[in-house]
């Protein structure tokens, strides 16, 4: 992820927070051509997202499910209390994109979750018993809240937001000016 | 210069009483709070 990078220069803390990109899926997803139905996208609208995932050695595919990703932003909640926040979360990432796998199979999420050295059972009681539901809906409500409509958006300092698969040099540069002062919300 | 530092060797506290070095803070880097709002399709 580029905005890895920023810890090159500033003390970073990072924070995932969960947002549905296509709210009220099904829980067991749908397919991409169904869901693809009458959208009409842009050429080369994922190329820049494509490229970022390269960059972190992803090689970004076209799956043909489109999962709800309720559950995998839960497992997020259970990788970030077990300390294994960003790990897991380009493990899950990859998966999906590369890998192919449906990420809203609680299945998948828990062996992503082992191979990212969590406790996969300790994952799977936690979902079965809707552990981290409250805590994602919080972060869900939050991102309508504050009028977050595209993803990645990542917020400096509660200050800031970039929206978009920017380039690093873009990070920090906003993360310059929002350590200086030089933004304002 | 009278020093207080013979017989220490880098004790930045003696060295800065006897006045041979100037202690600054060591600058770390600034503080950044990254909110990463994602969703994985």
């Amino acid at each position: 992820m580029r905005v890895e990078r920023l810890s090159e220069e500033f003390d970073v803390e990072f924070e995932a927070f969960a947002f549905e990109l296509r709210p009220g899926m099904p829980p067991e997803g749908m397919a991409r051509k169904e869901a693809s139905r009458g959208r009409v996208y842009p050429p080369g609208y994922l190329d820049n997202m494509r490229q970022m995932a390269a960059d972190s050695g992803i090689d970004m595919k076209r799956p043909a499910i489109i999962p709800n990703t309720r559950k995998a932003h839960e497992a997020t909640e259970f990788a970030k209390d077990g300390g294994a926040l960003l790990a897991f979360h380009r493990a899950v990432f990859k998966a999906y994109w590369s890998d192919e796998q449906n990420i809203g199979e609680i299945e998948v999420l828990c062996r992503v979750a082992g191979e990212c050295g969590l406790n996969s059972e300790a994952l799977r009681q936690a979902l079965a018993d809707g552990r981290y539901a409250e805590r994602v809906q919080e972060q869900l409500a939050w991102g309508r809240a504050a009028g977050i409509t595209g993803v990645p958006t990542v917020v400096f300092n509660g200050r800031f937001a970039v929206v978009g698969a920017q380039d690093s040099e873009v990070f920090r540069d906003v993360g310059r000016h929002v350590v200086e002062g030089r933004v304002s919300a | 210069m009278e020093s207080w530092s013979v017989g220490f060797d880098g004790d930045e506290d003696v060295e800065r009483h006897a006045g041979m070095i100037e202690v600054r803070p060591k600058a770390g880097k600034p503080r950044l709070h990254l909110r990463v709002v994602s969703d994985y399709i």
